[in-house]
């Protein structure tokens, strides 16, 4: 499969999907597609690199389409959508890799989730402040094929004191490093490379670290146990393992 | 055991702004308990009040996930960094 033949879906058109996604039109990446039901705002705008202040109150998914084309995407579809347990199957129909640049932990749970059922590889990441994480994830299978997942390195949607974007704030350019990786580490993996590597970001400090966390053997996708994504409640657990 | 703790950006309020301290730590429990004892309230934001690892903090030793060693037990050796990296959801 080449690029100009793959299909990425881009969960979220925020801080992480719209670097990420402008640098896979500029790569050459065939088909995008924007899953966003939010509207622009200015908040948005120093962080959120495909958008103006002409594009206020404008939906993110329209936007980020049309700008993407004028990017060179042969081809950018809107989809005015929340990724949810109910609209994961449809999203994820003939897509080739996700990036999943969400601002909160359930999302980001249940693209996991849908990603590993589904066999879809997907990069996912996070950023609050002055630092961030990103996880490339490979197509995988249960049992001893089970690859690193989200869930084999965070376990379940954070109570407590996790912190989030909303809380905390975001430093613009340190979204776009960590968007920018994603978009590098898709590139790998729809060239037929592996994920796995935990990649730490300290935007204070202009550290990045790689770590290589081993697949859980009681990750869930591991054992099978997730098979239905409606039935999985996504609402922060019990803070302990 | 002297090791360094790699504080991450989120925890920095607690260590002053000091993005490494170092602690002295046969294991990573000890050194998290030591590192609560330099910086108070650190220990609630990487271990619940079982005494176990937050499901959603990764301790590395090195490169090394401590779920893939011997947890909160893993012995500690002078110079080895133990990394904190808890999981953020912001995008």
């Amino acid at each position: 499969m080449t690029l100009a033949d793959s299909s990425v879906l881009l969960v979220g058109a925020g801080g992480l999907g719209c670097p990420a996604g402008r640098a896979l039109a500029q790569a050459g990446v065939g088909r995008l597609i924007v899953a966003d039901d939010d509207t622009v705002e200015g908040t948005n705008l120093h962080r959120q690199i495909l958008f103006t202040e002409a594009d206020l109150g404008s939906p993110k998914a329209d936007v980020a389409a049309e700008r993407l084309v004028a990017l060179g995407a042969s081809q950018a579809e809107a989809r005015r959508t929340r990724f949810l347990p109910e609209t994961a199957a449809a999203l994820l129909d003939g897509v080739d890799l996700v990036i999943e640049g969400s601002d909160n932990f359930p999302s980001k749970f249940v693209v996991a989730d849908a990603c590993a059922l589904h066999g879809v590889p997907v990069v996912q990441a996070g950023a609050v402040r002055w630092g961030g994480w990103a996880l490339a994830v490979a197509a995988s299978g249960r049992g001893a094929s089970h690859r690193t997942c989200l869930r084999c390195v965070f376990e379940d949607v954070p109570s407590g004191p996790a912190l989030s974007c909303e809380l905390a704030g975001v430093v613009g350019p340190v979204v776009g490093v960590l968007g920018a990786l994603q978009a590098k580490l898709a590139l790998r993996l729809l060239a037929g490379e592996d994920g796995g590597t935990l990649y730490s970001y300290d935007g204070r400090r202009d550290r990045l670290r790689a770590t290589r966390p081993s697949p859980r053997t009681d990750c869930p996708h591991a054992l099978g146990t997730i098979d239905d994504l409606e039935r999985i409640e996504y609402v922060p657990s019990s803070a302990s393992a | 055991m002297a090791v360094t703790v790699r504080i991450p950006p989120a925890l920095r309020s607690l260590t002053e702004g000091s993005d490494e301290v170092s602690v002295d730590g046969a294991t990573v429990r000890d050194a998290i308990e030591a590192l609560e004892a330099a910086h108070p309230g650190v220990k609630e934001r990487v271990m619940s009040d079982e005494g176990k690892v937050l499901r959603f903090v990764n301790l590395f030793v090195g490169e090394e996930d401590i779920r893939m060693l011997d947890g909160l037990d893993t012995e500690l050796k002078d110079g080895d960094d133990l990394s904190i990296i808890p999981a953020i959801a912001g995008g």
